[in-house]
């Protein structure tokens, strides 16, 4: 019983992170076909952010809205310069995106140093479940991660711009001739998936090592997770980022770490395979 | 697609120069490059001469991306892991049980082979392609880099297999030692030549002509009754043994094999060497290798950690401004000289 509470709560710990990263990447993916190879050191830069901000004396809790805000600022300007110009040009953006991430992991090495910033955790108490007994900053993180989907989906199924963006992802071209100016939804889109990543990297700096590449680490499940729930429905991903969150922990426990890493890529490996079409089947017509 | 449209264009251009004509040109260029080779021993330093031998077997992966990206038309993110596979296959062979000469080239080759073959049949033929077979080569070079770390006892985890052996190839009654300090230059040359080889047979033969077909419309190559998914195989596993033998090779000619060699990191190295160079010219993975491996190099004297950010940068301008690569670029300016001269090609269109 104290087992699978106990892994109850770690593989919602990583999954709703990694949903948060997924879902970033599953409306870029969705709206502008760009697979954002950059998107881990979004991660990294929301990261850095909470440390800058936190060095300042500024409260955790300023620095985990003001992440965000850089992510989705940043995006929309990368969007303005690099990613208009290859959006009918997918495989060069997976390549001007590599690029972007040697580049953005490097200039944060050159301005932090390569050595591990942490950040103190902002609440410090544990949370008593069951007689398990969890940090109780954790279980807010899947609290908020939680909210903040919830938000986003709010925002894509209700209001006009998700109705929109919706539209994009059927048909771009019908959108485009009722007069939908589809550059602006591309940089707002953008800029929304980078500031999902940036508030992931965010959440998790207090319980990670900031490091320029720490987003490597959650970038490869995230892709897969993606894949795995469909290209454009943002369900998908969450389920997708279940998936593989939630399998890797259960593996880890189980065996080692390292085999949860190796096992739940190989199965993702065989999904892919199994059911190109993604995990979640749902009609045509609905995205959310 | 435009940037399809532009591949056909040029490659169309490509073959008009083919024929007889084109293979005085291509016989002439492997001819230089011999030449270059031979020449090369005499001119540079002893640490200079390893570091050219390490780059001519960059080269040669490089040049087994191109097959399987540049010709069938499908990125792969796992060029590193053939490459790391081979190269530890090499390693732990020689160290752990002294198998030496044809035989660890051969475990080197055959490793990567059978799991390339696996692998791609089970894909390729399950439909997976393009963006999604990406981000399985991807999935493929992180589980293989988890592997060879944490798999202490016989990959030597986190530091990897030193004082891997030499190779030493016996000929009947002769034998060539690639062991010594020039012998290894000679051995990353011959591994070039022979890649090389194989991948100039290639494109003049049938199959690339067929792989060629299938990156610019496989519906109409299966239409035309190619079994697709069996040449994509083929490519994928042929690409695989060029890249395992030049790992196997540079463990031989660094003496070590280390995760690195086994990363994603060194996977969109390869990838950007490709991309700058030109990824639809097998001169394209030469040049672009040659060209980044010595920018890199020159850049870390100076700047020692932040190399990757030039590069980056570089990458971006040349991939934004130049899609083709530097040799496809060269290209497209010859053709319009030619166009614009009203030479023998003028009919053939410049973009």
């Amino acid at each position: 019983m104290d087992s699978l509470i106990s892994f109850v709560l770690n593989a919602a710990f990583l999954v709703s992170i990694l949903s948060l990263v997924a879902l970033g990447l599953g409306v870029i993916y969705g709206l502008l076909g760009v697979i954002n190879m950059a998107h881990g050191e979004l991660i990294a830069i929301g990261a850095y952010t909470v440390v800058v901000l936190t060095e300042l004396g500024l409260p955790y809790w300023t620095a985990l809205a003001v992440a965000p805000a850089v992510g989705m600022v940043l995006g929309m300007l990368l969007e303005a310069t690099l990613i208009r110009r290859l959006t009918d040009r997918p495989l060069d953006a997976i390549l001007v995106t590599v690029g972007l991430s040697l580049v953005l992991q490097q200039t944060l090495k050159a301005w932090f140093g390569a050595t591990a910033r942490s950040v103190p955790s902002p609440i410090n108490g544990t949370f008593d479940l069951l007689g398990v007994s969890y940090p109780l900053f954790r279980v807010m993180i899947i609290v908020v991660a939680t909210a903040i989907m919830a938000l986003t989906f709010v925002f894509f199924v209700k209001s006009s711009f998700g109705l929109v963006v919706q539209a994009i992802f059927q048909n771009r071209e019908a959108a485009v001739t009722n007069g939908v100016n589809a550059g602006k939804y591309n940089r707002i889109a953008f800029g929304l998936g980078t500031a999902l990543a940036a508030f992931a990297g965010s959440l998790l700096a207090p319980s990670a090592a900031v490091l320029p590449q720490m987003g490597a680490f959650y970038l490869g499940p995230a892709f897969i997770a993606v894949i795995l729930g469909g290209e454009k429905r943002l369900l998908g991903a969450v389920a997708g980022a279940a998936f593989m969150g939630g399998l890797e922990v259960f593996i880890g426990d189980t065996f080692t770490r390292t085999w949860g890493r190796v096992g739940v890529l190989i199965l993702a490996i065989i999904v892919i395979r199994m059911w190109p079409g993604g995990l979640v089947r749902e009609p045509k017509a609905r995205v959310a | 697609m435009t940037v399809i449209d532009v591949n056909v264009e040029q490659d169309s251009t490509v073959e008009v120069s083919k024929g007889k004509n084109g293979l005085v040109r291509t016989g002439g260029a492997v001819a230089a490059l011999v030449g270059v080779l031979a020449i090369l021993p005499s001119v540079l330093s002893p640490f200079n001469l390893i570091f050219a031998a390490q780059i001519l077997i960059y080269a040669t992966v490089a040049l087994s991306l191109q097959l399987l990206w540049g010709r069938a038309g499908q990125l792969s993110f796992g060029q590193a892991a053939f490459f790391g596979i081979g190269a530890y296959s090499y390693a732990i062979v020689g160290t752990r049980y002294d198998i030496g000469g044809w035989l660890s080239v051969g475990i080197a080759v055959a490793v990567p082979v059978l799991m390339a073959f696996v692998l791609g049949y089970f894909l390729f033929f399950g439909k997976v392609r393009d963006a999604y077979f990406s981000i399985v080569t991807l999935a493929f070079v992180l589980i293989a880099n988890q592997v060879v770390i944490s798999w202490r006892s016989v990959t030597g985890g986190d530091t990897g297999l030193t004082r891997v052996p030499g190779l030493v190839l016996p000929f009947g009654a002769f034998s060539i030692d690639f062991s010594t300090r020039n012998g290894r230059y000679y051995l990353a040359a011959t591994v070039l030549l022979v890649g090389l080889l194989v991948l100039l047979w290639v494109r003049s033969s049938s199959f690339g002509l067929v792989l060629e077909a299938i990156r610019d419309d496989e519906n109409r190559a299966a239409f035309l009754g190619y079994n697709t998914s069996w040449y994509l195989t083929a490519a994928f596993t042929l690409s695989a043994a060029i890249a395992g033998l030049a790992g196997g090779m540079f463990a031989s000619v660094s003496t070590l094999a280390a995760p690195d060699m086994l990363d994603q990191f060194l996977s969109i190295q390869i990838l950007t060497w490709v991309a700058i160079g030109g990824r639809n010219y097998l001169a394209g993975a030469l040049v672009g290798t040659v060209i980044m491996r010595i920018l890199s190099d020159q850049i870390s004297s100076f700047l020692t950690d932040s190399w990757p950010l030039v590069v980056g940068l570089f990458f971006i301008i040349v991939v934004l401004a130049f899609p083709q690569g530097i040799v496809g670029e060269l290209t497209r300016i010859k053709n319009r000289n030619v166009a614009r001269l009203g030479g023998r090609r003028a009919n053939v269109s410049p973009k």
